[in-house]
């Protein structure tokens, strides 16, 4: 929950009374633009479809001026986490492209906030709106209103004109960590706090398994879930029964760092979610693979500047350069840091696939036959199903 | 209550009833207070005071867009607002309107899903919404029933069911396959959409017209309370229990009947965000503390239906202009220190509001001054 | 402590009172109801300030200003309300204020002072229990030992009985006893003839805020002490007897349980006739309250059977009851009897809203509401406020005359009236009055329940003593005189012939 964030607005409340009066001229000269502005935008909706090649040409024309882009995450752009991963990608943008002109906005929710501000930031023309989270549903009921302003979304799988959207495939590196993981000497269990059982979880804790499993075929992987994406007190008490219970690794699939907390204290190997944060866990650290949004984010800004964008959804991988792996911690030895890195080359090369068949649930059916594998098109359809050397259940309903 | 100074002892007297002038007089005081404070935070944080309050303005009340998503934003609050004004007019503390809500929101979007495909939209719409405000009546009868019967505390017990709602709504979307959960999305868990035909009809942009069914509801409730002997009952139950009892009323019962109302139009808030914003159950949107937000706007609107119209919007409005705010550079952190100060002011002249203040000399009698 | 005085609105709690307490001897405070004896001990403990006297202790002056300076001095008090953390331990609430208490105390050895402090004058608590486990018993022996821990030497028990089991009664009574032995002074608040009997060395009776006198128990009986107590002439006003119709209000066998648990009504029989009013004395505690609860449905009852014009009313709810025509008269009036927020026109409709002409099926007509209350403040002669504002600011004879208004306009057959005049002013009690014998007259059954034997007397077609939940005596207002009413307050069965 946050309500921290609509609580917020209760002090303006007050200023509002005051400032209602001296804001009057100002005023009405937004109502005639913002008028103005929708009654085009209303016209430009209709004609929007033979428009679209036009609007490309505008945009061209449009290129002394700087591209604007916001960012709108759902959370603090520093937490340490998720959202910080898109804001360090919003960096990267900003250094390394030209002409670039972004903001972003913290703690919008989604739904009727996450409406209001694409609208917000659309109707004052900007050219790309980046939204971090699962936005496709709010954005499809803005978007078609403003044909001249970009929208790219996490996770999202329908385009628009003007809708793209992009993910990653975060497995790959999951199943790195898992080498490494698994490269401990003495492991045996792995306690792994997830979020929800859903599909993209639900990926990187079979890619995570594999791996470790291909190291020590005798590992196996406990998966708590924890029922929310953010609730430290759950992570922590469900990572100390995972070590009470014999784990002697932890990896988590959470976003705050009480697990890695749990870990250090244990004195036990600890595999992060998604950022290069060692300096939570000096000692336990081992790595992670991270979200490096940024080259995705560049190619999007650059497309656009240059007048070739065109609606994707974008499955971002290490050979892109969205998906990389993270610094190692000292647990780790210099053998496996190699085999690591000889393994990312093949994934980057195409010449390893982990996900090749007889891949067997951890019911011992096969899911993936001999000679079979799931290609990354498909990959967003994984997984309804946890990987043999997985101990848990995904809930049905 | 007293305290010294020096030689000056100030002593605070209730109030017997605080005049017309007092009474208008102390809440715009404050606010102004409240603002002053607010200035001089924003200007020694580097942030032009006057340029962020046009942009509250410009952003979140004037012109169309604005006000637009400010509405949007409102309608919920408004119920939830008077969930709680009606709760609190009895001192019966529902603070589960969030969970409420919540529980609308499902029962709202399953009719919705359920006869959307089968039914003219107009009686879906009807018949999602009266779910809705049954889901909400059913969550907070959980609490009423051992809060009349058992006297258990409805603070806790109306607490602890919004964790519960949560849970629910998080499980049917994110943790099973259910009825609610649209099952070819896998990208991400999201709920089915209910048909387009069962959708609120719009009226203004994105706005709704839940907005005139929240709007409806204050004032209908605001003559409920005014008008009916139900009001007259929480009126006498709300100033004396006792009183109540000796005049015949049913109090359990009344609980009860309040309870249910109170979270009736909670799970209303609920019933439209899924009719008219998302059409489909969406947990990400469904927690944002909108039931706690009711109660703060029902506070600053001391109880009035008519007046929680008013706080709902200026409170969604300032909501909205936060996307401005933002992009001006003036982070969270001030905004919430500026919050807890605003806070501060309405109690204090809420304080003002029941006690007049005199000051005497300490160890004397205290004289007639008094200081409003 | 002489000439103690102490006002509070203009009346006089204590009027000139002198009070002197020995070292070791238990010294009973005895009185009615509001004759001054808890205004005297809050001064001595601090809690007030005496607006004339002195206290010496002694042979010194003291000022007492706060409970704390009165500790300083070795002066403590029992209250009737406990004051008691409930959710620390026994030790931490012994410990709670002590001056040498500080947080690092070990609790080991605080539990040990404590269950050396509680075996030495025999009060058995657990010293390591909760307060929230313990029986009200024991919650006052708790009390008890926190003031002996902070070494009070002058300890005022204000009415300790009143919640205690016989039982629990007795072994308190040792417990003084015990206490006086080692020298302390003990100021014991009663207004029973036996305990005060029982256990003190010395008796001081007041009566309407002043001293009547200070004997030696020895010297006392109970039949003295009740006439010191009651006092005053028992002379019958001029006033026209009722002539008592058919039987309205006929109660049989009630019992009813008190709050805490015990039976506060036990066996009551009364049959209350049409044009008649029915006195119902006692002194306070002794289950008028709960009587007259039970009596309107406010309280539930355990047994026995309660008719009102025939009807069996034993199980109805409070709303049919009013319906039958039974009014009621609370001894709490701001609260019970009127909600106090409320104002005044809508206090005056508290039972009437429900009908036309105040309501057209849930509607409620503020227009009917404000005329009928125009109509009743004319007719009872409410004075001090108009029909808007909150009743809270009305005066007590005010207050009284709006509830009486209210019952009296919905035209009971039966009305039970608690304390009717208490704390008011001779105009205010006149008119009262009035409208009580009024009502009679128009052959209303009245069952008036009053602590205040002038009132019993000025009023009653017949009387009844109220002790322990029972009723202990039945007269005529003829047959009283204070010796006999003093006797039966006092639990005496008297033989009238």
């Amino acid at each position: 929950m946050k309500p921290r964030r609509l609580r917020w607005v209760v002090l303006f409340a007050a200023l509002m009374l005051v400032v209602a009066a001296c804001g009057d001229d100002a005023g009405d000269t937004t109502t005639t633009e913002a008028a103005t502005e929708t009654t085009e935008a209303a016209t430009e909706t209709t004609e929007a479809a033979t428009e679209t090649t036009e609007a490309a040409t505008e945009t061209t024309e449009a290129a002394a001026e700087p591209l604007r882009v916001a960012f709108i995450y759902d959370g603090e752009a520093d937490d340490g986490g998720w959202n910080e991963t898109h804001e360090l990608g919003r960096q990267y943008l900003v250094a390394n492209m030209d002409n670039v002109e972004t903001t972003f906005v913290e703690n919008v929710s989604p739904g009727s906030e996450f409406q209001a501000a694409f609208e917000d930031f659309a109707s004052q023309g900007y050219d790309m709106v980046v939204c971090t989270t699962f936005c496709q549903d709010d954005i499809f009921l803005v978007a078609p209103n403003y044909p001249d302003t970009v929208f790219v979304s996490w996770a999202g799988y329908e385009t628009l004109p003007n809708v793209g959207h992009y993910d990653s495939a975060s497995e790959d590196g999951r199943y790195l960590d898992g080498i490494i993981a698994g490269s401990l000497a003495d492991v045996t269990l792995i306690g792994y706090p997830g979020g929800f059982p859903i599909e993209e979880v639900v990926r990187n804790l079979n890619a995570f398994t594999i791996g470790a499993r291909e190291m020590n075929p005798d590992i196996e992987v406990q998966v708590v879930w924890i029922n929310s994406w953010y609730d430290p007190p759950a992570e922590q008490q469900a990572a100390q029964a995972l070590v009470d219970a014999g784990a002697n690794a932890l990896a988590a699939e959470v976003n705050a760092p009480a697990v890695a907390s749990v870990a250090e204290d244990a004195g036990i190997g600890y595999t992060h979610y998604g950022i290069d944060v060692p300096e939570i866990a000096p000692n336990s650290w081992l790595s992670t693979f991270t979200f490096n949004w940024g080259p995705y984010y560049l190619a999007q800004a650059q497309a656009l500047a240059a007048g070739t964008w065109e609606p994707s959804i974008v499955y971002g991988t290490m050979a892109d350069g969205i998906v990389g792996m993270s610094s190692y911690g000292p647990m780790v030895s210099d053998e496996t840091i190699a085999l690591v890195e000889e393994k990312k080359q093949q994934i980057i090369d195409g010449t390893l696939d982990y996900w090749a068949g007889p891949i067997n649930d951890n019911q011992g059916n096969v899911v993936i036959a001999e000679g079979e594998t799931i290609p990354y098109e498909e990959r967003t359809l994984c997984c309804q199903w946890l990987v043999e050397g997985v101990i848990g259940e995904i809930p049905s309903g | 209550m007293s305290f010294t100074i020096g030689t000056r002892e100030i002593l605070a007297e209730p109030r017997p009833l605080p005049s017309k002038t007092v009474r208008y007089l102390v809440p715009v005081l404050s606010l102004i207070v409240g603002l002053m404070i607010g200035a001089v935070i924003l200007l020694a944080s580097g942030h032009d005071p006057i340029a962020a309050y046009k942009e509250v303005a410009n952003r979140g009340f004037l012109g169309e867009l604005p006000m637009i998503g400010t509405l949007v934003i409102a309608t919920p609050l408004i119920l939830t607002g008077l969930a709680a004004v009606v709760a609190f007019r009895m001192k019966i503390w529902n603070i589960g309107a969030e969970g409420q809500l919540i529980i609308g929101a499902v029962a709202a979007s399953g009719v919705g899903l359920a006869l959307g495909e089968h039914l003219p939209g107009w009686i879906v719409i009807v018949l999602s919404l009266l779910a809705g405000v049954a889901g909400g009546a059913f969550w907070a009868a959980l609490a009423a029933l051992p809060r009349a019967y058992l006297n258990t505390d409805e603070v806790i017990s109306t607490l602890m069911l919004n964790f519960v709602a949560l849970s629910i709504m998080n499980y049917l979307i994110f943790s099973s396959v259910s009825f609610w959960r649209d099952a070819e999305r896998l990208t991400f868990p999201s709920g089915r959409f209910i048909a387009d035909t069962a959708f609120l009809p719009r009226f203004w942009g994105r706005l709704h017209i839940g907005i005139f069914i929240a709007i409806g509801a204050a004032v209908l409730l605001w003559w409920i309370l005014r008008s009916t002997k139900w009001g007259f009952e929480i009126e006498v139950t709300g100033d004396s229990g006792r009183a109540a009892a000796y005049a015949g009323i049913g109090v359990n019962r009344k609980i009860v009947s309040v309870l249910v109302v109170s979270g009736g139009l909670a799970g209303l808030a609920g019933g439209l965000e899924i009719g008219g914003v998302m059409h489909n159950l969406d947990p990400r949107a469904l927690s944002l503390g909108v039931g706690f937000t009711g109660i703060v706007v029902a506070a600053v609107a001391r109880l009035s239906p008519i007046g929680v119209i008013l706080v709902a919007i200026l409170v969604a409005g300032l909501n909205n202009s936060g996307v401005g705010l933002q992009t001006m550079g003036i982070p969270d952190d001030i905004v919430l220190l500026l919050e807890g100060i605003f806070f501060l002011c309405v109690v204090g002249g809420e304080w003002f509001l029941r006690n007049t203040i005199r000051i005497g000399v300490a160890g004397q009698p205290v004289g007639e001054r008094s200081v409003p | 402590m002489t000439g103690i005085t102490k006002g509070f609105f203009g009346a006089l709690a204590n009027d000139g009172v002198d009070f002197d307490l020995q070292w070791g001897e238990v010294h009973a405070l005895l009185g009615e109801n509001g004759a001054g004896k808890s205004t005297l001990c809050s001064i001595l403990a601090g809690l007030y300030h005496p607006d004339g006297g002195e206290i010496n202790i002694n042979g010194r002056p003291v000022e007492l200003r706060s409970p704390h300076a009165a500790l300083e001095h070795g002066v403590g008090m029992v209250y009737q309300h406990f004051r008691l953390v409930d959710r620390f331990t026994v030790a931490e609430n012994i410990a709670l204020g002590h001056p040498d208490a500080t947080f690092l105390s070990r609790s080991k050895d605080l539990e040990k002072q404590v269950e050396h402090l509680s075996s030495k004058y025999n009060m058995p608590v657990p010293a390591d229990a909760g307060v929230w486990q313990l029986s009200v018993g024991e919650e006052q022996r708790v009390e008890i030992l926190k003031l002996l821990h902070r070494g009070v030497q002058i300890l005022i028990l204000d009415e300790p009985t009143a919640v205690l089991t016989p039982q629990e009664a007795r072994n308190l009574f040792r417990t003084i006893r015990s206490m006086a032995e080692e020298g302390r002074a003990i100021i014991f608040v009663s207004h029973k003839l036996d305990e005060v009997m029982e256990v003190s060395d010395r008796v001081t009776v007041l009566r309407d805020g002043k001293k009547v006198g200070t004997l030696p128990t020895s010297e006392a009986d109970p039949a003295s002490l009740a006439r010191m107590m009651v006092g005053r002439d028992l002379e019958m006003p001029a006033r026209r007897e009722g002539v008592p119709g058919e039987p309205v209000l006929t109660v049989s066998g009630l019992t009813a349980d008190g709050d805490r648990g015990f039976e506060a009504v036990r066996n009551v029989d009364l049959e209350v006739r049409a044009g008649q009013i029915m006195g119902v004395a006692g002194v306070s505690g002794n289950g008028q309250r709960e009587l007259a609860e039970a009596l309107t449905g406010l309280r539930p009852v355990k047994a026995g059977q309660v008719f009102l014009g025939g009807v069996d009313i034993t199980r109805s709810s409070v709303l049919d009851r009013i319906k039958l025509g039974l009014g009621f008269v609370p001894e709490d009036r701001l609260g019970t009897g009127l909600a106090k927020g409320l104002p005044l026109a809508k206090n005056l409709s508290l039972k009437s809203y429900r009908a036309p002409p105040l309501s057209t099926g849930p509607v409620i007509s503020k227009r009917a509401v404000d005329q009928r209350a125009d109509e009743l403040i004319q007719r009872f002669d409410i004075r001090g406020t108009r029909p808007g504002l909150p009743v809270s600011l009305l005066s007590g004879g005010n207050l009284q005359r709006a509830i009486l208004a209210r019952e009296i306009s919905g035209g009971p057959k039966a009305m039970v009236a608690a304390a009717p005049t208490r704390g008011l002013d001779v105009a205010a009690t006149e008119a009262i009055r009035t409208l009580l014998l009024e009502e009679r007259d128009k052959g209303a059954a009245i069952l008036m329940i009053s602590e205040d034997l002038e009132e019993v007397l000025a009023l009653s077609d017949e009387i009844v003593v109220l002790y322990e939940g029972r009723i202990i005596g039945r007269l005529r207002p003829d047959q009283a005189d204070p010796e006999v009413m003093g006797l039966m307050m006092a639990g005496r069965e008297v033989d009238l012939s």
